[in-house]
């Protein structure tokens, strides 16, 4: 029986990151991972026993990103949440838990490499939260406002928007 | 709504026609975002998917507007379910780009033009709707006159209009009041050029069987095979008969499992005709119509016993799966309480019937309760606990070829026996009750059924059949 073994993520940029087994666990990626390089007690013990760091290298992430997902991790660390693909719709179409809100009350770039990560790392209740931000960025908005929030610019002519106007009476809004 | 996958082939990689004026204006969002787009241009096929699906479809139209890059994106989302007036289909054919976008169409009643709109239910062919939208699969049709008016026009053959395997017909007729009503009557002949419906809705409709129908078959039988399944839709899986009333001594199995005269000639196997036997068979009320729950004609629906053609319909019951009674006032405020709830121990689908077995020829006994696997009812009355046994009771050990299937049981009470506003909140003794009846429930279908038990309220609260009542139902 060897001590436990600490884990270090190393992001894009070469940052080190020094984390508890169960937090890092909550990315399915890295639970997978250690899965096989770092058993359970108790589990067969792998052959390098002479190592005693795990190094998990996670080339699409870089610290600045990385450091928000820890913290997230860390949130979370004692929640269970299910596995599995097969969310139920009820979790999935809840509010966003006000703690999340909060903690991805961030610049859009910095949603947008959370939502990468997440997806990357295999952390679906950040990524469904990070999708459901976005989503909130986009409900009950008028075009002009939804341009505004992304600072997105109306290329069409008066007369596409005329056309648009007419055609999306054809499209079926209930 | 089921997104998923839509924007794979739809991402256009090309941003020419964005100006290079444009261009520039477009500020960077940041280093990991390409310099000409937007946030959610950016992101992967997999999450954009996952963001719009968390948008209704007056969202996506919206996001759709605020440039071309975006209305390409959900160009084919939006536009693949279609509505336009019925004076206008023709205006729509002639002017609509992409005819073989759209996988649905609904097609509108306007009331303060109903001159044009009758005269669109009666003279409108579907014909070119067919020809030209080649993936349609669904219609959404609303008529102020009745059904009738579908097989008037009908100049296709089922060539063009087996593609649709979903109908919905909603009548807006005026004169609905809660029962029989002449100017909205539905008989299945009325779709005698569709014959692959699987689903059907009917909202609004008195429902009857056409007497007078027989297939028109070519005398050297030669579109025999064709014709011989007019006026049935044998692939009917999905009934929903939403304020829906029939007549005495019209019944369910004759209006949506009828048999016609056909030429007696041995050698075509014309004796073995084939029948719609639905897996599922939702009966919903709201409103005026509640008070058709009160009818014997309703009641022998829900009660076997009553049932003097028990036998004669049981066929068109064989392989029911799953049953849902829903009864929900829509005038859900105090002081109005003028309607007829049934009372649960009406229910009585335990009466037996014997089928061949082919196997074994032996005559196996059954009975509609014992068949179900599924089973919802709403908007109940119950003065006590034994009707639940009165209703559901089958012992196993007595009979244990016919016990129960059931998988999934969901009853919703009325509160003290009579209507409550939904505001007042549910008081000890009220939820002590319920758990009483699930505990009952449990014990009478098994640990093998998921069982829920609830007052109507709950139902009233998350809006669960407003889609299916639709705006008639006013909470």
């Amino acid at each position: 029986m060897t001590a436990e073994r600490s884990i270090v993520i190393i992001t894009s940029d070469n940052d080190r990151f020094n984390v508890e087994r169960k937090v890092a666990e909550k990315s399915l990626l890295i639970k997978n991972m250690l899965k096989n390089l770092l058993p359970a007690d108790g589990e067969e013990e792998s052959d390098d026993e002479d190592q005693d760091v795990i190094e998990v290298p996670t080339q699409n992430v870089r610290s600045a990103v990385m450091k928000n997902i820890l913290e997230w991790c860390e949130h979370y660390k004692n929640t269970d949440f299910p596995d599995d693909d097969q969310e139920d719709d009820s979790k999935k179409s809840a509010p966003i838990d006000p703690w999340d809100k909060n903690f991805l009350n961030v610049d859009q770039e910095m949603l947008y490499e959370i939502i990468l990560a997440a997806n990357y790392l295999n952390i679906k209740p950040l990524l469904n939260a990070g999708c459901k931000i976005v989503a909130e960025m986009i409900r009950g908005k008028s075009p002009e406002e939804i341009r505004k929030t992304f600072n997105i610019v109306n290329d069409f002519t008066p007369e596409e928007e005329a056309a648009i106007r007419r055609e999306n009476e054809w499209a079926e809004d209930r | 709504m089921n997104t998923t996958g839509f924007i794979e082939k739809r991402k256009r990689e090309d941003t020419d026609f964005i100006n290079e004026d444009d261009r520039d204006k477009i500020q960077n969002i940041g280093q990991h975002l390409s310099k000409n787009t937007s946030f959610l241009m950016n992101i992967p096929n997999e999450i954009l998917n996952m963001i719009l699906e968390k948008l209704n479809r007056k969202e996506l139209i919206n996001l759709s507007c605020i440039n071309r890059e975006h209305r390409g994106l959900l160009y084919y989302e939006i536009f693949k379910n279609i509505q336009f007036k019925w004076k206008d289909i023709k205006f729509f054919l002639e002017n609509f780009k992409q005819l073989n976008n759209v996988e649905s169409v609904l097609i509108l009643c306007d009331l303060k033009n109903e001159k044009e709109t009758n005269h669109g239910e009666w003279n409108v062919s579907f014909k070119k709707l067919f020809e030209r939208c080649l993936n349609l699969n669904e219609m959404y049709i609303e008529l102020i006159t009745s059904g009738r008016c579908l097989k008037y026009k009908d100049d296709f053959d089922v060539e063009l209009s087996n593609k649709i395997i979903k109908i919905t017909l909603e009548s807006q007729s005026h004169c609905n009041s809660g029962d029989v009503n002449d100017n909205a009557m539905f008989e299945l002949t009325q779709l005698q050029r569709f014959h692959k419906i699987k689903e059907l809705t009917l909202k609004r409709f008195s429902i009857a069987k056409d007497i007078y129908f027989y297939p028109k078959i070519k005398e050297d039988m030669s579109d025999f095979e064709k014709r011989r399944n007019d006026g049935k839709l044998i692939e009917l899986k999905d009934i929903n008969l939403v304020n829906c009333a029939w007549e005495y001594p019209i019944n369910l199995k004759e209006v949506f499992s009828p048999d016609y005269p056909i030429p007696g000639l041995n050698s075509f196997n014309v004796n073995k005709q084939k029948n719609c036997k639905p897996k599922k068979l939702g009966l919903y009320y709201s409103g005026d119509y509640i008070k058709f729950t009160g009818c014997e004609r309703f009641k022998s629906f829900i009660n076997n016993e009553y049932n003097e053609k028990f036998l004669y319909e049981i066929e068109f019951f064989e392989e029911l799966k799953e049953l849902e009674l829903v009864i929900l006032n829509d005038k859900n405020r105090e002081n109005e309480f003028t309607c007829y709830y049934p009372w649960i121990d009406m229910i009585n689908l335990r009466r037996e019937y014997y089928v061949e077995d082919l196997n074994s020829n032996k005559f196996i006994k059954k009975t509609i309760l014992g068949n179900l696997e599924k089973l919802v009812l709403v908007g109940w009355r119950s003065s006590s606990i034994q009707d639940l046994d009165k209703c559901f009771k089958i012992s196993k050990e007595k009979d244990e070829e016919n016990y129960l299937q059931l998988r999934h049981m969901e009853l919703y009470l009325m509160r003290n026996n009579n209507y409550q506003s939904s505001n007042i909140e549910i008081k000890d003794n009220e939820l002590r009750r319920l758990s009483e009846y699930k505990e009952r429930l449990q014990i009478l279908f098994g640990n093998g059924c998921h069982v829920t038990v609830g007052y109507v309220d709950e139902c009233i609260k998350d809006k669960r059949y407003e889609a299916m009542f639709g705006e008639q139902f006013v909470i």
